[in-house]
């Protein structure tokens, strides 16, 4: 296991070295927002898009045997296998969301299938999978928050009402319309990337990220 | 060197960060360009009823950008996502660009000459065979004004046939049966004022978060502005509308009769209604009941209305407990009793709006008439912020469609062929000896495809719509159409259709603002736009290819204009001046982001009936429903009892099907369908069950079922976590997909007053497929 | 020595004037505005940090909403390392 993981940061840090994807990241951090190509392989921040039930980062590229079997069970052929541009993760499972997104069937078939434990079989209801968090990215770019009616994603999200909601505001520009806000609620979104896919504009502006983790404090509201 | 390299990076970086910035279209949206070369030009949307006004930029003679135009009063600069990509959908790859005639099995290029000239043989031959009635058009609530007019004077005053119809048959007939029965005149009272005005609101069957969708917009800023406002969803299944209103009352389908008038029990029970208003503004009568379903061919109905006083209402609302209702409807007692309240609460603005759940039913006359009669007691009606308001679902299914009178039946301005004057008066307005307008109505939409399947009708031509698509009991209509004989089909498109892959001769044609056009929304608001761009190919207007056929029959007379849209519109208007529908001239329009009808020395009415907005309304006359001469100018409440649907569930297929619309594509998707984004939102037609009854039949999410009825049998894929839920016991499928076509499982049941099929309700089996 | 292309979002209204305002030959360079509201610009900087606080400044100043990098070029450094 720590063989891997130093084998992890090796490769990683040759990955930075060759200098496509590390860099932007302090820029994100500097400066805001990053392009985010329509296709990603990998976000800015390194992150994959696993399928449903894949343990945390590090564990999962420690545990999968890069066998395929998920990529095989899924009928959606939502799951493809990382290529030599990936470094480490070469041959691991992942998926492009805004391509083909987890439509997350109901028994899971790619959990069932993994035969080494790196999709956690303890995970046997679609509202339990966390494969990330969607997030509004562009928050300008978002038809319905400048009022038109779209919620595109809303009306697709398969935990509707739930993962995402609608927030209705008052229109000011207008003065006697709503502006439908799609809010992605983080305790309920699955991460599956069906709203990524589904977004109307040539860049999605909402996209599955990393989720972000719990920050701890004493508050109860 | 190090320093050219530099600059190579430099602009490398530059040409990124545009590219990334323009979507690779380099350039393209440069300031400088932006300000110069771009006209604008301004339109209704090519979509719903709602009417928005968008702005449509041209630049090289291509549409580059549409946006909601700020200035139009429906949307103030906003749109749906189907308005967003407006400037899409003239541009599909497969856009026909030639006349295309039927040799065999392939369909051949060919000149328009050769079209038109094959076109009018057929007619010829047709009409000298069989006669006038052997040759019909199907038209189009999406027909701009002048189209349907045209359309209209060529078969009614031209060819002397009544046999032309609308695809608005198949969705506003029942309203305008309902309101010529209540209120003697088509068209509604309110406007979309009342959307801001009013503080309670009732949607029968409607679902307008998705179907009108900047309306719905409208109404729930007025909730956010106003806590005392409510918002109430009646309804068979579970859809945003749902989700967003204060209360959803789910009830068993078609019981919204049994519904309606338990609320007029209620009212008139305890003495809730406005006496006054009453005994001023209202008769009460009743009709014929038992009425039939229209289920066989050539199915004859008339009403026999005979008057009543208030007693004898009194005495037919009785059946009509809240107890007894309740548990037809599956809507607790104590639910009707509340709703019922609020409807007669005199301290709220009350407002019912509906679309196709009652307009598409068996007895969508009756529900329509219903719904008014709980308005006409409790005298909420004709005041700002207080109506019923009947919402349409295509752009011009009101301007065209109902005013122009597109149906077998109708003349311009609510004249119908059956009466003597208005015949005369038609015929003195097209210059054509009165005899010539045929006096006895042929076939409305449903009848007239029996009558095709029979060969009663030999020659059909279809412009602006695809009713191989969308009529109901679809395989019958489909097989008949392609039953060979004398049968002659056109059909003028601006994408192949599975209405064109029947036609024998496919017309490509120019849309939206590839030509001149005026449509009407439902707000009774007319608007104008100019052609902005040219047709692809030889794509031309549909009204010219009507006037085309015209001159080679020998009626080219009948269209002796100039300039042909704006000499057509001063003709067609004076059919509406005097008669409280009067429009205003051309010009007008051409300026107006819209006007309301009627106009009258320049000012649009908001509110019809009315004093002090209603120029035909005197000073001290208040409410007056002056167009309802034959009851005294008094709008009628009408006594209709609760009917069963034609097909219900049983053991055998124990499921309602019910079908309509999504947000992101519309009517039969030929356009929306083109737009790959809209098609990537919403791609295919599924099947939204209801947990439970998947269960049972061990169905998942995203499996596949067959849906099974007793006219056709389709397989798509389970819907369990869609935007719309299904009720236990109900299923709803979408209607757009080409590739899925559940009008092949839809009964073609209709309401035997309006001829409106009833595709709300049919009864279907499932299994897992 | 980091060359990035970026795509600078600004309030329309100070489009014009920030035009002007963030033009520094030689560290920012403005090569295209756009008509819905963005500056093309080139950051060349010494090293990553200096410029990721330039992208830093100039996301502070007023009326720039947005800024995203499109492009970057650090070969120099790789080469250096
Ligand atoms: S689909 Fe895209 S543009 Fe539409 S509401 Fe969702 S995020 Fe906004
Ligand atoms: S489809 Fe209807 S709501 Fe949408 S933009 Fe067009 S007119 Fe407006």
């Amino acid at each position: 296991m720590s063989g891997a993981e130093e084998e992890t940061k090796r490769v990683s840090r040759r990955h930075f070295l060759k200098g496509s994807l590390a860099l932007p990241l302090a820029l994100t951090v500097a400066g805001g927002l990053l392009t985010v190509p329509s296709l990603r392989r990998a976000d800015a921040r390194g992150f994959y898009l696993r399928p449903p039930g894949a343990l945390a980062e590090k564990c999962f590229l420690g545990a999968c045997i890069r066998c395929g079997k998920c990529v095989q069970a899924c009928p959606y052929r939502a799951i493809r296998l990382a290529e030599t541009d990936a470094g480490v993760a070469i041959g691991t499972p992942f998926i492009i969301a805004r391509e083909e997104p987890c439509q997350l069937c109901t028994d899971l078939p790619c959990i069932k299938s993994c035969p080494s434990g790196a999709l956690d079989k303890g995970v046997t209801e679609v509202e339990k999978v966390r494969m990330g968090t969607a997030v509004i990215i562009d928050r300008e770019n978002c038809l319905s928050i400048r009022g038109l009616r779209c919620e595109v994603c809303y009306r697709n999200c398969p935990l509707i009402d739930r993962a995402i909601t609608i927030e209705p505001r008052h229109n000011p520009r207008t003065g006697v319309h709503t502006i439908m806000e799609p809010v992605v609620h983080r305790d309920k979104c699955v991460g599956c990337g069906i709203c990524e896919k589904s977004c109307v504009r040539e860049q999605p502006v909402i996209v599955v990220q990393r989720t972000p983790l719990p920050q701890q404090d004493a508050y109860e509201f | 060197m190090a320093l050219s390299r530099r600059d190579f990076l430099k602009a490398s970086a530059a040409a990124a960060a545009l590219a990334a910035a323009t979507g690779g279209r380099l350039g393209a949206t440069d300031v400088h360009a932006a300000e110069g070369g771009i006209r604008w030009g301004k339109a209704p949307c090519r979509f719903c009823g709602t009417g928005c006004g968008v702005l449509v930029g041209v630049k090289d003679g291509r549409i580059v950008a549409t946006k909601g135009d700020p200035a139009a009063p429906v949307n103030k600069g906003l749109n749906c996502i189907k308005g967003y990509f407006l400037s899409k959908v003239l541009y599909g790859k497969d856009r026909l660009t030639k006349p295309l005639i039927r040799k065999g099995n392939k369909m051949v290029e060919a000149s328009w000459d050769e079209a038109m000239d094959l076109i009018a043989s057929k007619f010829r031959e047709s009409i000298a065979k069989h006669g006038p009635d052997s040759v019909a058009m199907f038209g189009s609530g999406q027909w701009t004004v002048f189209e349907g007019y045209a359309a209209a004077k060529l078969f009614k005053a031209g060819i002397g046939t009544n046999n032309i119809e609308p695809n608005a048959r198949f969705c506003m007939a029942s309203a305008v049966t309902g309101f010529m029965t209540t209120f003697n005149s088509d068209e509604p009272m309110g406007c979309y004022d009342d959307l801001d005005l009013g503080d309670t609101y009732f949607l029968w069957g409607a679902n307008m978060a998705e179907c009108h969708p900047v309306l719905f917009s409208r109404l729930i800023d007025n909730r956010l502005k106003n806590p005392k406002v409510k918002i109430i969803d009646f309804g068979t299944r579970f859809t945003r509308t749902s989700q967003m209103a204060d209360k959803y009352i789910r009830f068993n389908p078609q019981t919204d009769l049994a519904l309606l008038n338990a609320i007029a029990h209620i009212i008139v029970r305890d003495r809730l209604y406005d006496e006054n208003f009453i005994r001023k503004h209202v008769v009460f009568k009743k009709g014929k009941t038992n009425i039939g379903y229209g289920l066989e061919d050539k199915f004859k109905f008339a009403d026999d209305p005979k008057p009543m006083t208030f007693d004898e209402y009194r005495e037919f609302l009785k059946p009509y407990t809240p107890e007894y209702v309740s548990k037809l409807s599956g809507v607790p007692a104590k639910t009707i009793e509340e709703v019922a309240r609020l409807y007669a609460d005199k301290s709220r603005k009350v407002n019912s709006l509906w679309t196709m759940g009652f307009n598409q039913h068996v007895r969508g006359t009756w529900v329509n008439n219903l719904v008014y009669n709980v308005h006409l007691l409790t005298g909420k009606i004709c005041k700002p912020g207080e109506n019923p308001m009947s919402l349409t679902g295509q752009p011009s299914a009101c301007g065209t469609a109902r005013e122009v009178g597109t149906f077998t039946h109708r003349l311009p301005a609510d004249m119908v062929v059956m009466n003597e004057e208005h015949r005369k008066k038609a015929a003195e307005i097209w210059g054509v000896p009165a005899e010539k307008i045929p006096a006895k109505p042929t076939y409305h939409a449903t009848e007239m495809f029996r009558a095709l399947d029979r060969g009663d009708i030999k020659v059909l031509w279809v412009q602006v719509t695809n009713p191989f698509q969308s009529a109901p009991n679809l395989s019958r209509y489909r097989k008949g159409a392609r039953k060979g004989g004398d049968r002659f089909i056109i059909v003028s498109d601006i994408y192949p259709t599975r209405s064109t892959e029947l036609a024998d001769v496919v017309l490509p044609s120019a849309s939206w603002v590839e030509k001149e056009g005026f449509f009407g929304n439902a707000e009774r608001r007319g608007q104008q736009w100019f052609k902005m761009v040219e047709p692809p190919g030889e794509a031309r207007n549909d009204l010219w290819q009507t006037m085309e056929l015209a001159r080679r029959l020998g009626h080219g007379n009948l269209f002796p204009y100039k300039y042909v849209e704006k000499e057509m519109f001063e003709e067609y208007r004076k059919f509406t001046l005097g008669q409280g529908k009067d429009l205003a001239p051309y010009e007008a329009y051409t300026k107006a982001r819209g006007l309301r009808w009627p106009v009258v020395n320049g000012k649009e009415t908001l509110w019809r009936y009315t004093e002090g907005y209603d120029p035909y309304v005197k000073a001290g006359e208040g409410v007056k429903f002056y167009k309802n001469k034959p009851n005294d100018y008094k709008a009628v409440i009408w006594a209709r009892p609760y009917e069963p649907a034609a097909e219900a569930p049983d053991r055998q297929y124990p499921f309602w099907l019910c079908t309509g619309r999504v947000l992101e594509q519309w009517h039969t998707g030929t356009m929306t369908g083109r737009v790959p984004e809209l098609k990537r939102a919403y791609g295919g037609a599924v099947c939204e069950i209801h947990p439970e009854d998947a269960k049972r039949l061990k169905v998942k999410h995203g499996d596949k079922v067959r849906v099974t009825s007793r006219r056709g049998s389709i397989v798509l894929t389970a819907d369990l976590r869609g935007r719309g839920k299904a009720e236990k016991g109900n299923v709803f499928v979408a209607f757009f997909d080409e590739n899925k076509m559940i009008n092949e499982l839809c009964i073609d049941a209709y309401c035997p007053i309006s001829g409106e099929p009833d595709y709300k309700k049919c009864a279907v089996k499932l299994e897992k497929a | 020595m980091p060359i990035s292309g970026v795509v600078i979002k600004c309030q329309m209204e100070r489009l014009g004037e920030l035009e002007r305002e963030l033009h520094r030959p030689g560290s920012v360079e403005i090569s295209n505005v756009l008509g819905d509201g963005s500056l093309i610009a080139v950051i060349e900087s010494a090293s990553l940090e200096e410029e990721i606080s330039l992208v830093k400044n100039i996301m502070a100043v007023q009326g720039v909403l947005d800024v995203r990098v499109a492009y970057h070029n650090f070969e120099d450094q790789l080469m250096a390392e």
